[in-house]
């Protein structure tokens, strides 16, 4: 397995945003947020469905800019990832042509990308699909090569937007299990956005909730198990209690209502 | 193949027994032969004029076929114009939709007068009746690629035209092949509706002017055999662009789209 030292790569950027405001046609989506991301950190967006989650990835990659408010990425400029719903693989080309894409993009040299491409479908544990086409791949494989495609290039950030949230439990836990290990082996900063509680204190060091009326956060806090995490630590007290008091954030409290 | 022969023959079945109903019930009712041929004598004379149908037929099915290429050429490139500039494609479209309502019938006297008697004015008829689907179906081909992907390509920094080539046109493929599949039949309906009005025997006519020529001597069955001929192009026409596509599509790995028109 070929790995990647962190110390030939450049630093994994932070991100702060401050006061930021996003709203589609009058309706506000995200309200007034302030938030800060640590170099390296693995934080994990919970919400419910249409809390506004997908619209913060898609300002803090720059596919759209805010109504209002600063954000910020230190230091600026990264190679940035991006993980989506769907593997929205190209079904004309090949798993390894999928992976190869963004090279292409980026006009890298095909020798130099080929390989690294290889390596990447190995880092996802496809070194046997590299000539599959998506439709000869299960959903689980195809999210892989999604993945493989949003590391070419060695982003130092990775965005997901609800990445497996399609797949069922048994491939989820796994490729949550790997996507964990591939992220910290990188050191990469990594938003990472679901609505399931288990996948977020599967994957996360840090959780931030937020609200489903207007994106507001509610709830932030720090992951207290090591990594990698284990049936061990899903079946400590500690844990349940956790997940527990995550699942009443996320339920619209009285005061609200 | 087992499969083909299972769906093709209940509709040949219910095409036997029609058939032969129209066979003895045209004769208990009492209708002349002039007015409508029973069809063992529609099957007698187009063996009888077998070459000079196949003949025309052929004629027929080449100017389709020219002018269906001409629609898939131009159609495509039309398609692709419109859907680089939403302003453009605003102001174009309706217009196209309105252009598409001129029955085709009207417009081909004008035909006449603008390329004259003749072969190019068949063709002309078959392009423009089978360019509207193709263009309709490749622009929202083109308009409907992946809008993940096209945020993928965003972020990638690339190129609007490396956009077009590695994303768009392949994922309006499938579409295109749909409206070609509609094109294809309403191509051979161009051209016979084309020799009807601007082609002669001077040149050489096509079935059209074959059925033309057929109904001014009032020989109904030779304009059955022919209308026989012409359904028979067109299913050829509509069943092979139909295989094209569909190894295209399997060559390409990317799922069959049913139309609905």
């Amino acid at each position: 397995m070929p790995s990647k030292s962190s110390a030939t790569m450049p630093p994994a950027p932070g991100i702060r945003m401050q006061k930021l405001c996003q709203a589609f046609d009058g309706r506000t989506v995200i309200d007034q947020l302030d938030l800060e991301v640590q170099p390296g950190e693995f934080l994990v967006l919970l919400g419910p469905s249409g809390c506004g989650k997908s619209t913060l990835l898609r300002l803090v990659a720059g596919l759209s800019e805010p109504v209002s408010g600063q954000l910020s990425l230190n230091p600026p400029h990264p190679g940035i990832g991006f993980v989506f719903q769907e593997a929205s693989l190209l079904p004309w080309r090949t798993a390894l042509g999928n992976v190869l894409l963004p090279f292409e993009l980026e006009g890298v040299p095909v020798a130099k990308a080929q390989q690294e491409a290889r390596e990447l479908l190995q880092d996802v544990g496809l070194e046997g699909f590299a000539e599959y086409y998506p439709d000869a791949l299960s959903g689980g494989m195809r999210m892989r090569v999604s993945i493989a495609r949003a590391l070419a290039g060695n982003p130092r950030l990775l965005l997901l937007d609800e990445p497996f949230a399609a797949l069922d439990e048994v491939t989820r836990t796994r490729l949550d299990q790997h996507l964990g290990e591939l992220t910290r082996k990188r050191g990469t900063t990594t938003l990472f956005v679901t609505h399931s509680i288990q996948e977020a204190l599967a994957l996360a060091d840090r959780i931030v909730v937020i609200s489903p009326t207007e994106g507001r956060i509610v709830h932030d806090r720090q992951v207290p198990f090591d990594w990698p995490r284990t049936s061990i630590h899903r079946q400590s007290g500690e844990w349940q209690a956790l997940a527990r008091h995550l699942g009443e954030c996320l339920e619209p409290s009285e005061a609200i209502a | 193949m087992s499969r083909l022969i299972r769906d093709l023959y209940p509709p040949f079945i219910l095409l036997l027994l029609l058939g032969l109903s129209a066979e003895v019930g045209l004769d208990l009712a009492g209708v002349p032969a002039y007015l409508c041929p029973r069809p063992s004598e529609v099957i007698r004379t187009a063996l009888q004029h077998g070459d000079a149908l196949s003949v025309a037929l052929g004629r027929t099915g080449m100017a389709a076929l020219t002018g269906l290429l001409g629609s898939a050429l131009g159609g495509g490139l039309l398609a692709l114009a419109l859907s680089l500039n939403a302003w453009v494609r605003k102001a174009v479209y309706p217009l196209m939709v309105f252009f598409q309502t001129v029955p085709i019938v009207a417009i081909a006297p004008m035909m006449v007068i603008w390329v004259g008697y003749g072969r190019p004015a068949v063709i002309l008829s078959a392009l423009i009746v089978s360019l509207s689907p193709i263009v309709a179906n490749s622009l929202q081909g083109l308009l409907s690629a992946d809008p993940a992907l096209v945020d993928l390509f965003r972020m990638k920094r690339a190129s609007p035209l490396s956009i077009l080539l590695k994303l768009r046109i392949p994922s309006a493929i499938p579409q295109f092949l749909t409206g070609l599949r509609i094109a294809a039949g309403l191509s051979v309906i161009g051209a016979i509706v084309g020799e009807f009005v601007a082609d002669t025997f001077d040149g050489g006519g096509g079935v059209g002017t074959l059925i033309e020529a057929a109904i001014k001597e009032q020989e109904t069955p030779l304009v059955f055999a022919a209308l026989m001929g012409s359904t028979l192009l067109g299913l050829a026409f509509f069943l092979s662009v139909g295989g094209l596509s569909h190894l295209a599509l399997r060559h390409l790995h990317i799922a069959e789209t049913r139309s609905s028109s």
